[in-house]
């Protein structure tokens, strides 16, 4: 019963979180060594166990035969867990720094903490019922993170993001009920769970629609068009949750609970070529347009990064959508590109807000000089984001544009369009930052305007640099990683 | 009936003592001395109903028990079941600490005089509830249906100020029109059929359905006694009287009030259906049809009204509407497995509700007795139980797993599932939207109870609260003398059709409330920053309970098909 040790990294940075509620430090150094202790440990522990306990199912709570609380570890959690794994210490260094400046740091680092062991539940659901607590404990733990500041903005905000978010979990929760009278378990199996065909026979029409519940259920976490829009108001939380929870974690939680219902619950083959796929990928192919152009609009930082991970999301969902192991594979590596590659464009707004309190596009003239770590960290990040070889993020464009060529499914033309539309789009919402940051006007007397500005310190720079460094040394060697997501896609790991 | 086994006689011993308990309280005039009579009538019938659930559940078996000698058509029986034995049990259980963690407040909100009177009618009302429960006559069951309507009335209006006294007598008003109805359904029926014993009623109704005779009566008195109970169970649109009702009682009444007498009336209606009337005619004559319409209105707008409160215990209380709007769309979904969530959701609601009431008045007692969410920021801080045992109650109530509010919402998706095509969709979408409202008025709750301190608006729990204190006596004394006239006219009308015995009882205690105006009620004038051990150990058994149900559902839920089976 080795297996026994998953709940580690589910419950132990919980229970370490719910103790610094209690605990209560004076002294925010003693904290900060708490809170990294804890959160190293954590990290070291999931990636340990997720390399040793990979398929030994541990059943925490049996409520009948088929429903049960049970952790696992396969593949595709490794991924996800991994990418969470290693971003949260990041951010938690981070935030240290940043968090310096908003208060209430007790309580910050507290639900941060917990939910952390909650995103690793998600991680190694083992089936439905599993995700489906996770995910809606999700919510639960991350609302009082992103209604942090507590005046009306932030309430209204925490509001919009518990009822779209516990409706889309709702919604997911009905196609979770329809899979349990229909499929023949609810663990998830590559290839899925309808398998007992006199089951399902006559009622495949409930079942795509159970299907698009799941869909654009679990895609509110992931900001599917029209559930998209809880994203940008949450931007009002402190950045390092906007950053990890808000362009990794949560959003990613949500992608991750999509492929587990395409792949491993309704399975790719029962749904590809239905009415259903077409419904899904349109929309995917819309929201990645969509997101795009709002960015555009957006003269709000944060907000337009938020804006532009709507669109990064659906790049995801387009990829996902496609059913094939290639699209998959597209879905997965633009998963973990994006993740390390937004997480850094919102330090980076998080550290011109720290440093100079400017929130707006216009506000950054002259920026490439006075925070120069800062801004080339943010040129970087958006190059492999807009897909310039050999940055990340080519990479995975180009795996999801080859799957949906490769797949013959008309939709999916449209949707390689709105890659290259978007492609342009998001090369000129990003681009106008950088061009402000280091070609000011002439009029702008900039050295007066950036008198103070200058680059945040080593707690808020290294995370930065580091992952730009990881970014372009993965961006031309990404090998290993997609590797590893055949394997899963195949079925194989 | 020779070789009984002795277990059988329970239900009519623990009807008996509930009675005999009450009545002994009187003698002593004092309210610790009738509390201890009162938490050792609950233990001991608690212990012999469970002991009886044990052994019907271990045999599954149920059986009639005749009380005194009256033969058919006028009998006087008890039947017990698995279920009736379960759902007794659990009312005791939820009573007795239902009463144990709102102590303090009852001993600050109900005069001193009266408080021993305040424990007679606790005995009443869970006298009536075993009868409701276990009554096999639906003659007894419309009697204690009154016995409970009373008791009812009298905790709430315990508390002894205005807001009390309209709430009671809206509450009295609606609670008279239900069990009215009702009255005049069996009316009605036994004149079609001469029986009042359910075994009896149900073969004649039955074969009048199908020879079709009486056919348009017959759904008259199906629709208005099943009307009747929802009206004094709440269902939605025959609400209003709740939030009133249960916002304004001392937390133990709320508690129970919500927890458990809105079930008791489901219960009895659950036993019409299943023994009298049967499901299938029900269902054919579009009775579940209508419940079912009912319930998912109630589902969804009394959600709507929860989020507009900015009062916990009226938030709470509309919550409750929700809730029942929850059982009886599962009672409408004509299905075996919907009725069973719906009785199961009987059970998680009695033991979240009630919790979620109790914290909410703790949290109140340590905020300046104000029940206002800006009074209430940071209120966790200060009574921490009760601040970990509203979360635990939001989430349950919000319905993840590992919580009791979760298995039902399992079972109403699986009912959902397997019926018509009409229901399906209806119950799906309903459910996800209920689901999210729950948590749009639960969470913010929660996390404006734990508030730091160091937060923007904080109230401390100062001495500014204590103004409310005297606006609400003069408030006080403009509603006593219209309830005293209504509620002696109302009393005139039940001692010439009901009961005697019950009625005078009721009355007198009713009257010895509402006379008390020269003892202000003291709230508002000491704050209470400790919790007492009974509080404490309240939340404790509440929270690992709601645990308990909502991981071990699975032998529950046998036992609840076993009782619905027997029924």
């Amino acid at each position: 019963m080795a297996s026994i040790l998953l709940l580690i990294p589910v419950f132990f940075p919980i229970a370490m979180g719910l103790a610094l509620l209690g605990l209560n430090f004076k002294e925010r150094r003693a904290r900060q060594i708490y809170v990294a202790t804890v959160v190293i440990a954590n990290m070291i522990a999931s990636i340990v166990l997720m390399l040793t306990l990979k398929g030994k199912p541990f059943t925490l709570v049996r409520f009948t035969d088929t429903i049960s609380i049970t952790l696992k570890v396969d593949g595709l959690s490794m991924v996800f867990g991994m990418i969470v794994s290693i971003l949260w210490v990041v951010a938690t260094f981070y935030s240290f720094e940043y968090m310096k400046h908003e208060g209430k740091e007790n309580k910050f680092f507290a639900f941060f903490t917990m939910s952390f062991g909650v995103v690793c539940g998600i991680a190694f659901s083992a089936n439905l019922i599993t995700m489906y607590l996770f995910y809606e404990l999700l919510t639960v733990a991350t609302l009082p993170l992103v209604m942090h500041a507590m005046d009306k903005r932030a309430s209204s905000a925490g509001k919009k993001y518990v009822a779209f978010s516990i409706t889309g979990a709702s919604f997911g929760f009905i196609s979770i009920m329809l899979l349990m009278n229909f499929g023949v378990s609810l663990d998830f199996v590559y290839g899925g769970i309808l398998t007992d065909m006199a089951r399902i026979a006559g009622h495949e029409q409930l079942l795509l629609i159970g299907f698009l519940c799941a869909f654009f259920g679990f895609g509110v976490k992931a900001a599917i068009f029209p559930f998209y829009n809880w994203l940008p108001s949450a931007g009002v939380a402190p950045t390092p949750v906007s950053a990890l929870l808000h362009a990794v974690a949560v959003v990613n939680a949500g992608i991750f609970a999509i492929t587990r219902v395409i792949y491993f619950s309704f399975g790719a083959d029962f749904l590809r070529g239905t009415w259903a796929q077409y419904v899904v990928i349109i929309a995917a192919s819309f929201t990645i347009v969509f997101g795009s152009s709002m960015a555009l609009r957006e003269n709000h930082i944060k907000r337009r990064l938020a804006y532009s991970t709507v669109s990064n999301l659906s790049y995801m969902l387009f990829s996902l959508c496609i059913m094939t192991p290639e699209g998959m594979v597209g879905g997965l590596s633009h998963m973990l590109f994006h993740s390390v590659l937004k997480i850094t464009l919102f330090f980076v707004a998080g550290a011109i807000i720290y440093k100079t309190g400017r929130e707006y596009v216009d506000q950054l003239e002259g920026f490439g000089r006075s925070m120069p770590l800062t801004m080339i960290s943010f040129t970087i990040c958006s190059m492999g984001l807009i897909g310039i070889p050999p940055l990340m993020g080519i990479t995975s464009k180009w795996l999801m544009g080859k799957a949906a060529v490769e797949s013959h499914f008309v939709p999916a033309y449209i949707g390689v369009a709105a890659l290259i539309v978007s492609a342009l789009l998001t090369t000129i919402y990003l681009f106008e930052i950088i061009i402000k940051a280091y070609f000011p006007g002439k009029d702008t007397d900039v050295k007066e305007l950036n008198k103070d500005v200058k680059d945040p310190n080593g707690y808020m720079t290294i995370p930065m640099i580091g992952l730009t460094a990881f970014s372009v040394f993965f961006g031309i060697w990404p090998d290993p990683f997609i590797n590893v997501f055949q394997m899963i896609a195949g079925g194989l790991f | 009936m020779h070789e009984m086994p002795f277990v059988y006689n329970f239900p009519f011993f623990s009807i008996l003592l509930t009675l005999v308990g009450g009545m002994a309280m009187p003698f002593f005039r004092n309210g610790k001395v009738a509390q201890k009579i009162n938490i050792g009538v609950i233990i001991a019938t608690g212990v012999m109903n469970f002991i009886l659930l044990i052994q019907l559940a271990t045999t599954g078996e149920s059986f009639t028990y005749m009380m005194g000698h009256f033969p058919a058509p006028w009998g006087n029986e008890i039947k017990a079941g698995p279920l009736e034995a379960l759902m007794a049990t659990m009312f005791c259980f939820v009573m007795g600490f239902s009463l144990l963690g709102g102590l303090i407040n009852i001993y600050e909100d109900v005069p001193k005089k009266k408080q021993y009177l305040y424990f007679l009618m606790m005995n009443l009302l869970l006298c009536s509830m075993l009868a409701l429960i276990y009554t096999n006559d639906t003659f007894t069951g419309y009697v204690f249906i009154e016995i409970n309507t009373l008791a009812a009335c009298a905790i709430v209006m315990s508390k002894d100020s205005g807001e009390t006294i309209v709430a009671t007598i809206r509450y009295l008003i609606m609670s008279l029109l239900g069990s009215g109805l009702f009255l005049m359904g069996l009316a009605m029926l036994y004149n079609m059929t001469g029986h009042l014993l359910m075994e009896s009623l149900q073969p004649v109704i039955v074969q009048m359905a199908d020879t079709g005779k009486y056919f348009l009566p017959l759904t008259a008195v199906m629709a208005i006694t099943t009307l009747g109970l929802s009206v004094k169970s709440a269902l939605y649109p025959f609400h209003s009287w709740l939030p009133n009702a249960h916002g304004s009682a001392t937390s133990s009444s709320s508690a129970i009030l919500s927890g458990l007498v809105l079930k008791g009336y489901i219960i009895l209606l659950i036993k019409m259906m299943y023994r009298v009337y049967t499901p299938e005619l029900m269902a054919k004559l579009h009775i579940t049809d209508a419940m079912f319409v009912l319930g998912i209105l109630g589902m969804i707008l009394g959600s709507v009204k929860a989020l507009r409160e900015r009062h916990i215990k009226r938030m709470t209380a509309y919550s409750s509407v929700a809730q029942i709007g929850y059982i009886f769309m599962g009672l409408g979904l004509n299905s075996e497995i919907g009725a069973m969530a719906a009785v199961f959701h009987i059970m998680s609601h009695a033991v979240t509700k009630p919790m979620l009431f109790l914290a909410a008045g703790g949290l109140a007692n340590v905020s300046g007795h104000s029940y206002e969410f800006k009074d209430l920021r940071g209120a966790a801080h200060r009574n921490k139980f009760a601040g970990v045992a509203f979360v635990i109650g939001a989430l349950s109530m919000i319905g993840i797993p590992l919580f009791a509010g979760f298995p039902p919402k399992l079972f109403f998706y699986t009912g959902a599932i397997q019926s018509d095509m009409f229901r399906l969709p209806v119950v799906l979408i309903a459910l996800a939207i209920s689901t999210a409202l729950n948590a749009l008025y639960y969470l913010p709750v929660c996390i404006n109870i734990w508030r730091t301190k160091d937060e923007p608006g904080h109230h401390g729990h100062g001495d500014e609260h204590d103004s409310h204190g005297h606006g609400d006596e003069h408030a006080d004394h403009g509603a006593h003398g219209g309830a005293e006239v209504l509620t002696s006219h109302v009393h005139d009308e039940e001692e010439g059709a009901v009961h005697g015995g019950a009625a005078a009882v009721a009355d007198t205690a009713a009257a010895a409330f509402t006379q008390n105006k020269s003892e202000a009620a003291e709230h508002g004038e000491h704050h209470n920053t400790r919790t007492t051990f009974g509080f404490r150990a309240s939340m404790v058994v509440f929270i690992a309970t709601n645990f308990a149900l909502g991981i071990a559902y699975g032998p529950m839920m046998e036992v609840i098909k076993k009782g619905l089976e027997l029924l």
